[in-house]
């Protein structure tokens, strides 16, 4: 099958490419959304570095709202992201500024933004409990993210999984989170 | 209420996951706060409950942006590689526009023909300028094999969702780009064949020739140079043409250019470091390969067809024959085209 034209998509067009977890459309985002966001971070005591991850971090937490419904679509889905990209570069400047008070950028451009919505764990938390994901096989690893991450009914993910019916889909989703929290305690243990 | 009858009251997981996923009614919420303030085991429960949950959602993230940059990757990797075709073209179409600039005769064949063992001229139908050749049907095969496979871009299609191609087909996310990653190495690997074949064709020198210039793989290494520097330009394609001809018009380039003859038979050395084994030898009986000659007033193009992978067989061998002042005769794995100046034919047999 050939690759998808990306070209010239409105914002709706998107969303909808999104919300059926097409991934090309990852990359139309990343294209749409690199100028403006290039321009803001570098702008702001940033790299261009700076501003690809930034950018990576933004098109993701983008994907994660439309996903899970808490995207309304009010404004453009690039307003949207710069948004998104104002608030992730403001956490890292204030992050880098705690690290180094001394070498503190001035991040007043965008010190009227809230904090991103990103995982409140710290690295090395985050990091054991990846380990102990991984471990899972990977049913147990597609039907958690499914339901915590994806925030799709039991039903939904009984058709998608197989499953015979929502009770089974849910008995196996119990038995997935207790091996997840019997993996987490072995790595404790370890 | 006892602890223990608390305890049973929170471990019910479903009250908890609809807290977590913030789909709890706010009646259900109140109850489930006013107690979790007098439970400290059970907030205790709730804590774990929310880093588990908050480290499966920050894992899927990560999940996704491993697939994006994947994505990126892909679609630089597979930039680069239509650069590099683009640049082996442009090795072709200038080493031979060599033989069109006006005012320069070729030299003599520096071999007699007794020295070459050859047939006769073969005959020519004059065909239209632009000339599509049939692919050998092992060249056909691996192409439409080829076009069966995905791109990169095509895959998740298929895969819609970022969690779904585990559960359904059993293929785990980061395998999203692996196949269409595979394709394009293997026809990086096999441009980078196709690059040795146009370079050492064009910048061999026949033994006993006496007309080297001061480096036989000129041409190869500027391909290398100038693909870098198109990379790192984005859009460098024409600067790197422009300098491509610039350089070839030099007196001496030209002179290697000029006098190509015999067969090159290849190694897997890279680039700019092997060195071409000539040998004189007809091959007969060989595979068609899919050419498309196209001539204009002072340049011949012959582009070689990126959408069909080229036969093994075919990368073994090239020919550049030279049989007079009127035309050029290009051998590329046993098929032999005629390209006659200024006549706007090219013609397969």
């Amino acid at each position: 099958m050939a690759a998808k034209v990306l070209f010239l998509r409105t914002d709706s067009d998107i969303v909808q490419s999104v919300r059926r977890g097409e991934k090309e459309a990852l990359l139309d985002l990343f294209d749409r959304n690199r100028k403006p966001v290039v321009t803001l971070v570098t702008r702001n005591g940033g790299s261009t570095d700076d501003a690809e991850d930034v950018l990576h971090e933004s098109v993701v937490i983008f994907w994660e709202k439309v996903r899970d419904g808490s995207f309304e679509q009010r404004a453009a889905v690039g307003t949207f992201i710069y948004g998104i990209a104002k608030r992730v570069w403001l956490q890292r400047l204030s992050r880098r500024r705690r690290e180094s008070p001394d070498d503190g950028q001035s991040d007043e451009a965008v010190s009227d933004a809230p904090a991103p919505d990103e995982t409140l764990l710290a690295d090395e938390e985050k990091s054991r409990i990846h380990a102990a994901i991984k471990k899972l096989e990977r049913t147990c690893r597609s039907l958690l993210i499914l339901f915590y991450w994806e925030n799709l009914a039991m039903e939904e993910i009984a058709r998608l999984m197989g499953f015979a019916n929502a009770q089974t889909a849910k008995a196996k989703k119990y038995q997935c989170k207790e091996k997840l929290r019997r993996l987490m305690q072995e790595n404790d243990n370890v | 209420m006892s602890e223990s009858n608390q305890m049973h009251w929170v471990e019910n997981d479903e009250i908890l996951d609809r807290y977590l996923r913030g789909a709890i009614s706010d009646l259900e919420r109140a109850r489930l706060e006013r107690h979790l303030a007098d439970c400290p085991s059970c907030t205790q429960r709730l804590s774990e409950e929310r880093r588990t949950v908050e480290g499966i959602r920050s894992y899927a993230r990560e999940d996704l942006r491993d697939d994006l940059r994947r994505l990126l990757e892909t679609r630089s990797l597979r930039r680069r590689v239509t650069y590099r075709w683009l640049a082996a073209a442009a090795t072709i179409v200038l080493a031979v526009a060599v033989w069109y600039i006006p005012g320069e005769p070729p030299p003599p064949p520096v071999l007699s023909e007794s020295a070459f063992e050859k047939g006769p001229e073969p005959a020519v139908d004059e065909k239209p300028a632009e000339v599509m050749m049939q692919p050998p049907p092992e060249a056909t095969g691996r192409a439409a094999d080829d076009r069966q496979k995905e791109t990169p871009a095509a895959a998740p299609a298929e895969l819609p969702v970022a969690g779904r191609e585990d559960a359904r087909g059993g293929i785990a996310s980061k395998d999203v780009t692996a196949g269409a990653e595979e394709r394009v190495e293997q026809e990086d690997a096999m441009l980078g064949r196709a690059v040795d074949v146009a370079g050492r064709a064009a910048s061999t020198v026949p033994a006993g020739a006496g007309q080297a210039g001061p480096d036989s793989w000129t041409i190869a290494t500027l391909i290398d140079e100038s693909d870098a520097r198109a990379e790192e330009a984005g859009e460098g394609m024409a600067a790197f043409r422009d300098d491509l001809k610039s350089r070839m018009k030099k007196k001496s380039e030209r002179q290697i250019i000029s006098d190509p003859s015999g067969i090159v038979s290849l190694s897997q050395e890279p680039i700019g470091r092997a060195r071409a084994d000539m040998q004189r030898r007809t091959v007969p009986g060989e595979q068609l390969l899919p050419v498309r000659v196209r001539e204009t007033a002072d340049t011949l193009y012959i582009t070689l067809y990126p959408e069909t992978l080229w036969p093994e067989s075919v990368l073994q061998r090239v020919t550049v024959d030279r049989s007079g002042p009127d035309s050029i005769f290009l051998r590329i794995g046993g098929q032999q085209l005629r390209l006659p100046r200024h006549t706007g034919a090219a013609v397969g047999q």
